[in-house]
């Protein structure tokens, strides 16, 4: 059977399920486990399988269970949902959830650095928790070794086996991250991508970046070895760059046209990233906390944000949200392709990294993380 | 058994609420000191340990380097700030400089503006090329170049520039006390034909070098608890300053748990070490009253006539405010007009300028919930830790000596002595570990209680209060048949509240940008506006990233507290209270811990008096 044929026999069974679950005759598991599952026309994406074919064959089952879950959600914990993610969720984003979801209320909080240590610690204390677990493999490692992800099925939801193995399969895989090069186009119309480039005199007071940011340089590390990255680092820091909590207003005006960073969130339009050779990429990943109190609405957020259709459009397409995560490259080439303005210039530069970085995988995850607290280590000397 | 009195009780009560307050989250603090690595209560991790002191002190934790750094950082940025505003102080009370009441508004104004934006102002001010300090200097004849002078990232300016935004504090401090001299001594040495220069040395400069080394001591110790400067300026030469240092571990990596343990164990170093610094302190004012050369019988302070040389000390006063006062708020007007951070100019100005920022935070109700916030935070503990200190002062003034009153006095004076950074962990720190009891972690109130921590001011203006209120006030009351809870009521607290209101005040302007405190604290639903603020100047805080919004309401911010600053000291000026600044009352209290009540301050005496 050609993609074509089964293609199109998925939507049909797709559509069908969609109907009986639209009836509540079924639920979005008995509609996925009753019909035949559909099957991902893949294209492989560095290490993620892009289904071109998920928004055709897929999402109708997925849709399905969302309106489920989003039942589910209101009946749970009085239609409250705790979500706490690295950065706080704008009204934008709040607005747009519960729009598509009426009835359920959002608290947010972001914690940065600390979001894991923050679920951790509400846990051992018994503050109140959040529902949505998120992070990389690496950010979210003392999360995942305390056993508080849910162990979720995510393809009872609809969602494909394929985009489940680029972590534990519990983690859902919603968004793509990598370290770029943030630079002004008014000072600097073109910069190196190999991180040795920048020791270079011509660089002298060129660079700055956040000193919490050593994390930047451990692609390098696990391209060139710890003590490559940790030597690149002192020389870096003892010449050409400057560290600063905030580098991005200094990038804007062109006092350090160069700055070490990841997404540009500025909306100069003098500013352009770049990737680097040997730069780290990751996937952000969202789950369901065991210790929450309103599971399906965690479940329904993570995959609302991860895949849904109207709001990755949004996310893509719309001013006030184009500074969101860049959508999963596993998601089809149309949709993606959709991006304009900071969302498309960011969007490039990390798809473009995705086929020359390094990759963080559950494998080697142990590794990222003993480089990452070798680059603090060199950062805070 | 005797039962005890309404007073006795509620000294005790008094003491509890201190002790709540501010001993047991120290206490916790300890605690985590010697059970790391995390949390030191309620997970399996915790064990009794030294490993943090180990580590310490056996030169992992760079301890000497912490220490050496940020002495060099508080002790230089004190001795600065004090300087400087020592000679405003000065040129402000004591000689006819025109403008006066101008540059005194003008010091306090960045007093009003909240001190994370401040910073940010004065990174934009001073960015090596774009900046408009530099672009100023650059532009004098004998400088030039295309980049600098000034180096912001360098550890002198971090130095510089913590002295220069710290000048408000001191300024308040002394200018009371510059009232407060006795003009008649450098009179004596005019007429004896000393020359100004020769007065300043050898009768001003002697008579107020106690009360100056007690402002440099106090001021050390605030500089301690302060994060913007070392947080925007001081990541590469300031990485070592405490407070830095203590933000680095609590953020952590994100693949590892923060290393609570080690940053109590930094905390309970540091803390020993201000409370040196308090101990010295109180040597320095141990009799203030003594040596305290106002008779308190309506003199006035006399003014230096400069002549034609007024002209010359405006300039150096213009010099001095230019860039501390007007080139921030001219750098904040401008991030607020623009859409993102870029070089002032008229071009920029042309094709850029607009007011949307200021529409879109008018519209935002964020920014109205965490105004509010700001404004219940800031008020309702200004209030405990007035109400507080009234009480304690008066126990301590009237009080026979006991141990009981010893305690108080000790705990309602040493707050001052402890640095917002660990008041802000170990606050965190004592809830998380409560909670299951005490569940108050992401509510309002925790921020109310860590705010109220500075009862040491308010303490001393009401114990230097409480002894200019003729006792024969409360014998009489006595004798009418009162009981001491009700002469407090009705005779000690009236007369205290005026100088009382003038405290609150200041406490209420410190709290409503309080900075630090909330970064341990704050939550979404609790923070205040300083910590909406910085989501909105944080480029880390992704889709809330919006510096022009941040900046619009920074002014906004300043405009609204200072008017309600100003309406609320107009308010107490009607009542005859305040004949000095904002908090001047307050500020010559907390350079004399004797509380000698020989101070001649307005406060009590003014409403003693005038009843």
């Amino acid at each position: 059977m050609g993609h074509r044929t089964a293609r199109l026999g998925a939507g049909l069974v797709s559509t069908a399920a969609l109907v009986l679950a639209s009836a509540g005759l079924v639920t979005a598991q008995s509609a996925a486990d009753a019909t035949e599952a559909p099957v991902c026309d893949a294209v492989p994406v560095g290490i993620v399988t892009r289904c071109e074919n998920f928004y055709t064959d897929y999402w109708p089952a997925v849709n399905a269970a969302l309106d489920q879950l989003h039942q589910e959600a209101l009946a749970t914990n009085g239609g409250q949902v705790v979500i706490w993610d690295w950065y706080e969720l704008s009204p934008d984003v709040i607005n747009a959830f519960t729009t598509r979801f009426p009835g359920l209320t959002i608290k947010t909080q972001g914690f940065q650095q600390n979001l894991s240590s923050s679920i951790i610690t509400a846990q051992q204390t018994g503050t109140e928790n959040t529902d949505y677990l998120s992070g990389s493999l690496t950010s979210a490692t003392p999360l995942y070794d305390s056993g508080l992800f849910e162990q979720v099925d995510w393809t009872q939801y609809g969602i494909p086996a394929e985009w489940l193995t680029v972590g534990p399969a519990e983690l859902l895989p919603d968004s793509l991250n990598s370290w770029l090069l943030n630079y002004n186009t008014s000072k600097v119309t073109e910069v190196p991508s190999a991180l040795t480039d920048f020791l270079d005199a011509s660089f002298k007071d060129q660079l700055a970046m956040a000193s919490w940011n050593g994390q930047f340089f451990t692609g390098y590390g696990m391209a060139n070895g710890k003590d490559a990255m940790q030597q690149l680092i002192a020389d870096l820091k003892g010449g050409n760059l400057t560290l600063t909590d905030n580098p991005g207003d200094l990038l804007s005006t062109g006092d350090k046209p160069i700055t070490f960073a990841g997404q540009l969130f500025n909306p100069n339009p003098d500013l352009a990233v770049a990737p680097i050779t040997d730069g780290g990429v990751w996937i952000q990943f969202g789950g369901v906390n065991a210790e929450g109190k309103n599971k399906p609405g965690a479940t329904l957020y993570a995959i609302w944000n991860a895949y849904d259709p109207d709001w990755i459009t949004a996310r893509l397409t719309t001013e006030d949200l184009n500074t969101s995560a860049v959508p999963f490259p596993g998601l089809p080439t149309d949709v993606l392709g959709q991006a304009t303005g900071l969302a498309k210039v960011n969007a490039d530069a990390m798809y473009e990294q995705a086929t020359i970085g390094q990759w963080e995988t559950q494998d080697t995850r142990d590794q990222w993380n003993e480089m990452i607290s070798a680059a603090d280590e060199i950062m805070y000397q | 058994m005797r039962r005890p009195t309404g007073m006795t009780v509620l000294t005790g009560v008094v003491i509890a609420v201190i002790g709540y307050l501010l001993v047991i989250p120290l206490i916790t603090q300890v605690l985590a000191s010697f059970r790391g690595p995390y949390l030191p209560i309620g997970v399996p991790t915790a064990q009794w340990s030294l490993d943090n002191y180990h580590t310490l002190f056996s030169g992992a934790g760079d301890l000497a380097n912490v220490l050496l750094t940020t002495g060099a950082y508080v002790g230089g940025a004190a001795v600065i700030s004090t300087l400087i505003a020592w000679t405003l102080a000065w040129i402000v009370v004591r000689t006819d400089v025109p403008g006066r009441t101008v540059i005194s508004v003008l010091v306090l104004l960045p007093f009003i503006i909240p001190p994370i934006v401040r910073a940010q102002s004065w990174v934009l001010m001073l960015a090596p090329q774009s900046g408009l300090l530099n672009q100023l200097l650059r532009a004098l004849p004998f400088v030039g170049g295309e980049s600098g002078p000034i180096d912001p990232f360098a550890f002198s300016t971090i130095v510089v520039v913590q002295g220069l935004v710290s000048v408000t504090f001191p300024f308040l401090l002394l200018v009371p006390i510059m009232q407060n001299m006795d003009g008649a001594l450098e009179e004596a040495s005019r007429t004896s034909g000393a020359t100004a220069w020769q007065t300043l040395r050898r009768v001003t400069l002697p008579v107020l070098f106690p009360a100056s080394l007690a402002v440099v001591l106090l001021s050390t110790i605030l500089l301690l608890g302060s994060l913007e400067i070392p947080l925007l300026f001081g990541q590469q030469e300031g990485r070592d300053i405490f407070a830095l240092r203590m933000w680095t571990l609590l953020r952590g990596n994100a693949s590892e748990l923060p290393k609570y343990g080690m940053a109590a164990t930094y905390g309970v170093v540091f803390l020993i070490a201000t409370l040196a610094i308090f101990r010295v302190y109180l040597w320095v004012t141990r009799d203030a009253g003594r040596r305290a050369s106002i008779t308190g019988k309506g003199f006035r302070p006399t003014r230096l006539a400069l002549g034609r040389r007024r002209w010359l000390v405006l300039a150096i006063l213009v010099a001095y405010l230019v860039p501390t006062s007007i080139l921030p708020a001219v750098a904040l007007l401008w991030s607020s007009l623009t859409p993102f951070a870029m070089p002032i100019s008229l071009d920029n100005l042309q094709r850029f300028a607009r007011i949307d920022a200021y529409i879109a935070v008018l519209q935002d109700p964020e920014f109205y919930a965490s105004f509010a916030r700001t404004i219940l935070i800031a008020g309702v503990s200004s209030t405990i830790a007035v109400l507080l200190a009234m009480v304690a002062a008066w126990v301590v003034a009237r009080g026979r000596t006991s141990w009981g009153t010893r305690i108080l006095d000790m705990l309602a004076s040493s707050s001052v002595a402890i640095p917002a950074v660990i008041v802000g962990f170990s606050t965190f720190l004592f809830y998380l570990v409560i909670n299951r009891t005490i569940p108050l972690i992401g509510t309002i109130w925790i921020l109310i209680f860590a705010y109220s921590y500075r009862i040491s001011v308010s303490y001393r203006v009401g114990h230097a209060a409480v002894l200019q209120i003729d006792r024969s006030l409360e014998e009489s009351a006595a004798a009418s048949g009162a009981s001491r809870l009700a002469t407090f009521r009705r005779v000690v607290i009236p007369l205290l509240l005026p100088a009382m209101a003038a405290v609150w005040i200041q406490l209420f302007i410190l709290g409503s940008h309080e900075f630090t405190l909330p970064a341990f604290l704050a939550t979404p639903d609790t923070r205040p506006l300083a910590w909406y603020l910085y989501s909105r100047i944080n480029p880390g805080a992704a889709q809330l990233y919006d510096p022009s919004q941040g900046a619009a309401m920074a002014l906004l911010f300043t405009v609204v507290v200072f008017a309600l600053a100003f309406l609320l000291r107009s308010l107490v000026n009607r009542r005859q209270v305040a004949r000095t600044t904002v908090g001047a009352t307050g500020a010559r209290a907390a350079t004399d811990p004797a509380g000698s009540g020989s101070t001649g301050t307005s406060g009590a005496r003014g409403a003693g008096s005038g009843r």
